[in-house]
C-alpha cells in the first residue's frame, strides 16, 4: 500500500497525547508506523497519525513536526480525553480553546509572548457534535465543571497548526474520561500506559489506564470519522487545489512548446507566477490555449499568450432559477 | 440559518442582545471578549467560512459614521455611511468585502442607539442642508432584519417628519435622509409601516444571468423587482443601483432585457435616483479574491489600474476594465436610462 500522502485530496492529521488513544484510530484507518527520529507516526494515502506525549509543548512540537511535510490541504484534529462534569464517555467539539491562567504561574518573566489569546474553531458545515470550552492545563485538575473540560494538549496543538492551516482547518473532539464520579486519580492500579504522570503542583500522581482510554476513543470512532470526512469534504470542496492543477498544466504546455521549437526557455520567478495567472485566466474562460506558438524565450511566450486573451470576454446565459428569501 | 454566535461579555445580557439572541436561535453561544478575538486572525479561509458563517455580536466603539468616497452620492454634497454589521448573508463574487476582511464570518454591532446618536451629532453640523446616510456599505441593509431588527429601530428614528412617535427614544434631525441599499426582498416589516419620504429604499440590480452566476445566495431579479413594485405601490421612494455592471461577451442583451424588466415593472416616473457604475476594486482587495476564485471568469478578463498610476499608495490604487471597455458599457447604460429618467435624477458613479 502505497502510504504517501495524496496531493489531490484532503489529508487529516490527528494528533493524541498517548499510545492509548492512537491505538483505536490507526487500527480503524489501517495507518501503517513510519520511522521518525521524534514521535511516533503514522500514515496512510489520506491520513496521518502522530502520538505527541503529554502536555502542550510536545503537542506543539508534533503538530508543527507533522505539518511540515504534510500537504497544506490539510485538515488537522487533536483527538484525547479530557475531564469535565459531563457523561464518562461523551464526545464534544472544542468551541473555545484557551489556557489556564495557572499556565504561566511558572514563567519568571510573565506571560509567554502570543500564548494568551483563545482558539475559536468553527466548522465549515452545521456540526452534529455538542461543543464545549476547552481549556488546557498543565496540571491535572479535578476541579469538574459541566461547561468546559481540563485536558493537557489542545493549546499548543492550536498554536502550531494555525502556523500552518486556516483557522476553519484545525479542530479539536475531546472524550470525557473523568467526571466528579469517576475522578482522575481513580483506578490507580490499572494497568500503565506511557502515561503516569507526576503532578508539579500536588506531588500526587495521576495514572491513565490504557485499556479504558482505548476503549473510550474507541466507542467514538464512528462520530470521529463522520466528523473528519465532513470537514474533509468541505476542505475538498473550497479549499482551492487550481493552484496545483495550474502548473501541472503549465508544465506541460512549456514542455510541448519547447519540444516542437527545440528550445529551452527559462522562466524568473516573476515571470513564472504571470505564466501561471495568464494560464488560470485561459481555464477560467474556458478558452483553449493557443497552439503551434513559435516563441524565442518565455518574454516572448507571455506576450503572445496575453494576445491571445486580450479582450475576450464570458457570456452568461440563464441557467435556473435562484433562491429567494421572500419572507 | 445560524448554527453558532460568538458575543461580547460586555454586551451579553444587555436586553437587545438577548432579543438578538433569541430570534437567532443557535445550537451554539460562544462568550468572547472582543469580536476581533474571532473575526480578525488572519489564518483564516474565507471560501471555507462562507459555507457555514457564525454571528459576532459586539459593541463598536467609534467611528459609527463616515464619509462617503468622493464622487458617491445621490444628488447632496454631504454624504456619509454607516454599517451596523460587517459582511453579509448573500455571496457575490464581486463583492469587495471578501478582498477586505479576513473573516466571512457577520458581526452585528448591538448598540444602535450609538449609531442613532452619531447621525444627529452630524447631521447638526451641517445644519439646514440634507445630508444622506447610506446604509448596506458593509452589509446588506435588510438581508439579517429577521434576526437584527436593526432597520425596525433605525426607521423609527428616521421617522421624525411623516409620523411623529412617542417616548424618549432619539430622534432624526430634519434635514437626514437615509438611504437602505439592499437586495433583499425581506420586506414585511416596510409594508406594515408607513413609508417615509427621507428614506429611500436602493436596490442593487443586475441581469438575471450575472445572479445566477455572480451573486450567489441572492433572490432573483424578479424577486428583487416584485418587492420594489410592492414597495413603490405602498409608497416607498425607489432607488435602482445598477452597480456594479459586469463585462460580458453579450452585455447588450443582458443589459437591455434587464431593462425592460425593470421599466415595464415600476412606475419610473415616482422613482428616486438610478446609480450606475461599473466592476471595480482597490488593487489588494482584487489580487486577494482572485486568489480566493481563481477559477471565476469574471476576474479573468482584462483588468487594469484606472487611477493610471496616480494612486498615492499601492492600497489607494483601484483596478477595474480598460477605460474603453468601461465608456462603451457606461454609455449604453447611461441611453437606456435617460430614456426614463430626467438628467438630475440619474447618479453615475466616478469613484
Amino acid at each position: 500500500m502505497d502510504t504517501r500522502p495524496n496531493k489531490r485530496t484532503i489529508h487529516t492529521l490527528f494528533v493524541t497525547a498517548l499510545q492509548a488513544e492512537a491505538t483505536p484510530l490507526v487500527a480503524h484507518y489501517r495507518l501503517k508506523a513510519l520511522r521518525t527520529r521524534a514521535f511516533r507516526f503514522y500514515q496512510s494515502a489520506n491520513v496521518s497519525l502522530v502520538v505527541c506525549g503529554i502536555g502542550e509543548t510536545a503537542a506543539a512540537s508534533a503538530t508543527s513536526f507533522a505539518l511540515g511535510f504534510l500537504p497544506a490541504h490539510c485538515t488537522a484534529i487533536n483527538i484525547g480525553i479530557a475531564g469535565s462534569d459531563n457523561p464518562v464517555g461523551s464526545l464534544f467539539q472544542a468551541s473555545t480553546i484557551c489556557r489556564d491562567n495557572t499556565c504561566d504561574e511558572k514563567t519568571a518573566h510573565g506571560p509567554r509572548p502570543g500564548m494568551h489569546r483563545s482558539f475559536y474553531p468553527h466548522l465549515p458545515f452545521k456540526g452534529e457534535l455538542p461543543t464545549l470550552r476547552v481549556t488546557t492545563v498543565v496540571n491535572p485538575r479535578i476541579d469538574y465543571m459541566s461547561d468546559c473540560c481540563f485536558e493537557m494538549e489542545a493549546y499548543g496543538f492550536c498554536f502550531a497548526a494555525r502556523q500552518f492551516l486556516a483557522a476553519e482547518q484545525v479542530h479539536c473532539l475531546k472524550v470525557i474520561s473523568d467526571n466528579p464520579g469517576a475522578p482522575l486519580d481513580s483506578p490507580p492500579d490499572s494497568k500503565l500506559d506511557n502515561s503516569e504522570y507526576q503532578s508539579n503542583q500536588s506531588n500526587q500522581t495521576f495514572r491513565f489506564d490504557a485499556a479504558t482510554i482505548s476503549n473510550l476513543i474507541h466507542a467514538q470512532l464512528g462520530n470521529i470519522e463522520n466528523f473528519s470526512t465532513q470537514l474533509a469534504s468541505a476542505c475538498q470542496k473550497n479549499l482551492s487545489t487550481t493552484t496545483d492543477d495550474t502548473e501541472s498544466a503549465l508544465a506541460a504546455y512549456i514542455s510541448q512548446i519547447e519540444n516542437s521549437n527545440d528550445i529551452q526557455m527559462h522562466f524568473s520567478e516573476s515571470r513564472h507566477q504571470q505564466l501561471l495567472r495568464l494560464l488560470s485566466r485561459y481555464l477560467a474562460l474556458g478558452k483553449e490555449l493557443p497552439q503551434n506558438l513559435n516563441p524565442g524565450n518565455s518574454k516572448d511566450l507571455l506576450n503572445l499568450l496575453e494576445t491571445g486573451i486580450a479582450g475576450y470576454l464570458p457570456g452568461y446565459t440563464s441557467k435556473n432559477a435562484t433562491p429567494s428569501d421572500t419572507n | 440559518m445560524i448554527d453558532s454566535v460568538y458575543v461580547e461579555r460586555a454586551i451579553h445580557q444587555s436586553p437587545l442582545t438577548q432579543e438578538i439572541l433569541s430570534r437567532a436561535r443557535a445550537d451554539t453561544v460562544v462568550e468572547i471578549e472582543r469580536y476581533g478575538e474571532v473575526f480578525n486572525p488572519k489564518a483564516q479561509n474565507f471560501r471555507l467560512q462562507k459555507l457555514n458563517p457564525a454571528l459576532i455580536i459586539a459593541e463598536k466603539h467609534g467611528k459609527f459614521v463616515l464619509p462617503t468616497p468622493s464622487g458617491y452620492g445621490i444628488g447632496s454634497e454631504n454624504n456619509y455611511y454607516f454599517s451596523h454589521m460587517m459582511n453579509c448573508i448573500y455571496d457575490c463574487r464581486y463583492c469587495f468585502l471578501q478582498g477586505m476582511y479576513q473573516s466571512a464570518n457577520y458581526v452585528l454591532f448591538a448598540n444602535y442607539d450609538a449609531f442613532f446618536e452619531e447621525i444627529i451629532r452630524v447631521s447638526k453640523i451641517h445644519d439646514n442642508e440634507p445630508v444622506w446616510f447610506f446604509s448596506g456599505y458593509d452589509c446588506d441593509s435588510l438581508a439579517l432584519e429577521p434576526v437584527t431588527h436593526f432597520m425596525a429601530h433605525c426607521l423609527d428614528f428616521f421617522s421624525h417628519n411623516d409620523n411623529k412617535h412617542s417616548g424618549n427614544k432619539p430622534e432624526a434631525p430634519g434635514n437626514a435622509c437615509l438611504e437602505v441599499r439592499t437586495k433583499s426582498t425581506q420586506i414585511r416589516n416596510l409594508l406594515k409601516r408607513q413609508p417615509l419620504s427621507n428614506c429611500v429604499i436602493a436596490y442593487s440590480l443586475s441581469p438575471q444571468p450575472i445572479v445566477e452566476s455572480i451573486e450567489h445566495k441572492t433572490p432573483s431579479l424578479e424577486k428583487r423587482i416584485d418587492a420594489m413594485k410592492k414597495l413603490q405601490q405602498h409608497g416607498w421612494p425607489i432607488g435602482l443601483r445598477f452597480d456594479p455592471l459586469i463585462a460580458a461577451e453579450n452585455f447588450e442583451e443582458l443589459y437591455s432585457d434587464m431593462f425592460d424588466q425593470v421599466f415595464d415593472t415600476l412606475d419610473m416616473s415616482r422613482v428616486h435616483s438610478i446609480s450606475l457604475g461599473t466592476f471595480r476594486l482597490p488593487k489588494p482587495f482584487f489580487k486577494k479574491v482572485i486568489k480566493l476564485y481563481p477559477e471565476e471568469p469574471m476576474f479573468a478578463v482584462d483588468m487594469e489600474q484606472t487611477d493610471g498610476g496616480t494612486a498615492a499608495t499601492a492600497k489607494q490604487a483601484m483596478v477595474g476594465y480598460p477605460p474603453a471597455l468601461e465608456q462603451s458599457m457606461m454609455d449604453y447604460c447611461s441611453n437606456r436610462i435617460l430614456s426614463v429618467i430626467d438628467k438630475k435624477r440619474f447618479f453615475p458613479c466616478n469613484t
